[in-house]
């Protein structure tokens, strides 16, 4: 090889080099797309509520209140028990039409869909046709700037596969399976898929002035391919007594 | 014979859409109503209200002695019973009907449905 040959490659392979640099077109910044999350999901398995589905049992075990709360929660059972057998079963949130809250929402007694979009994941319940939205990669707001609501105030992120999830703000007249809960409680979640047809949901609720402990529990869903419908509820067939027991709304004169 | 034939079909269609597995905890505690007892009563239909949390059949049935009786049983929600392939006009007013329920606790006329039964025999569960 020549020495004028060995100046020629030399010359291609700088013209090679800086056509490279100045044309190379840069590859977007590609942010990963999240885990699929989305979809419509009941809840697993069938018999999750228990034996009795008027008393469906708290998922993670019996409650560990403090003391106060813990005589409160006796009391209601005893009422509640009195009230059942008397065929006037005590009225909730639900009997009434209102949302159930956080987290009863996510316990999906009818089931839920979740949908992602741009910077919200979003979770609609067919239970009295209820909406829960997750606000992504967004700080909590301090608590002075929350409006207290149903299912509080939702924030948060993806940790790989798990869309981790902190919620304040849910108000105080919301209970979960009887239990009342604080205007500092907290909700912590992590939500990830477990099977390409199966999702979880790991429920903590932090509120030491109700709970000795924080109180967790995971709720499971089965992927299906219902389609969820309408369900508004008309808040007209059950009478409510002195006592907050229900009573069918029996048929008067006028019907 | 067709008619026999097409009633069986719609038992058994109806047999099997009552096994899809559906919401089994409701808006409100049913224990309001004796799941003990199960009272059947045949009449008419004067009223389906298609509304949630339940659909209401208010049933008029005549006893021995000639009086009118009115019932109002209280069936599941819209979405369940859709999914258990009820249709919206599957029960209507006028229709004869007979309805095996769970009587109210309190005696009164009412309670709620387990399954009726058409005047073409399809059964429809609660």
């Amino acid at each position: 090889m020549t020495r004028m040959h060995l100046g020629a490659i030399a010359v291609v392979g700088t013209m090679l080099a800086l056509m490279y640099g100045c044309c190379k077109v840069k590859s977007p910044s590609v942010t990963p797309s999240p885990p699929d999350i989305a979809g419509t999901w009941e809840r697993y398995p069938d018999d999750w509520a228990g034996p009795d589905p008027d008393n469906p049992l708290p998922p993670g075990g019996a409650f560990d209140l403090q003391e106060s709360y813990a005589a409160a929660y006796a009391k209601l059972q005893k009422r509640k028990a009195a009230a059942d057998a008397a065929g006037a079963p005590l009225v909730n949130a639900s009997t009434r039409c209102l949302p159930e809250g956080m987290p009863t929402i996510m316990e999906a007694i009818y089931p839920i869909q979740i949908v992602q979009s741009s910077g919200q994941v979003i979770v609609l319940a067919e239970f009295l046709t209820q909406t829960r939205r997750i606000w992504l990669d967004e700080k909590m707001p301090a608590s002075a700037d929350i409006s207290p609501s149903y299912n509080g105030q939702s924030v948060g992120h993806w940790e790989g596969d798990t869309l981790v999830i902190q919620t304040a703000g849910v108000r105080t007249d919301v209970s979960f399976h009887g239990v009342p809960h604080t205007a500092g409680m907290r909700i912590s979640e992590r939500i990830r898929k477990t099977a390409p047809d199966m999702l979880e949901d790991r429920v903590t609720l932090d509120d030491l002035p109700v709970f000795r402990k924080p109180y967790a529990f995971t709720f499971q869903y089965k992927k299906s391919d219902y389609r969820i419908s309408e369900y508004i509820c008309d808040n007209n067939q059950i009478r409510v007594d002195a006592e907050g027991g229900g009573h069918l709304n029996l048929r008067s004169k006028d019907d | 014979m067709i008619h026999r034939n097409n009633s069986a079909i719609l038992l058994l269609l109806a047999a099997f859409l009552g096994s899809v597995t559906v919401p089994a905890v409701a808006h409100h505690s049913f224990a309001m109503f004796d799941k003990g007892k199960m009272t059947t009563i045949e009449g008419v239909v004067s009223r389906l209200a298609w509304t949630n949390p339940h659909v209401l059949i208010d049933i008029d049935v005549i006893d021995k002695q000639g009086q009118t009786a009115q019932y109002r049983i209280e069936s599941a929600s819209i979405n369940i019973l859709m999914r258990q392939g009820w249709k919206v006009g599957s029960i209507k007013p006028g229709d004869r009907i007979t309805i095996v329920f769970n009587p109210l606790k309190s005696g009164l006329p009412g309670g709620l449905l387990i399954e009726a039964t058409l005047p073409n025999g399809t059964v429809l569960r609660g």
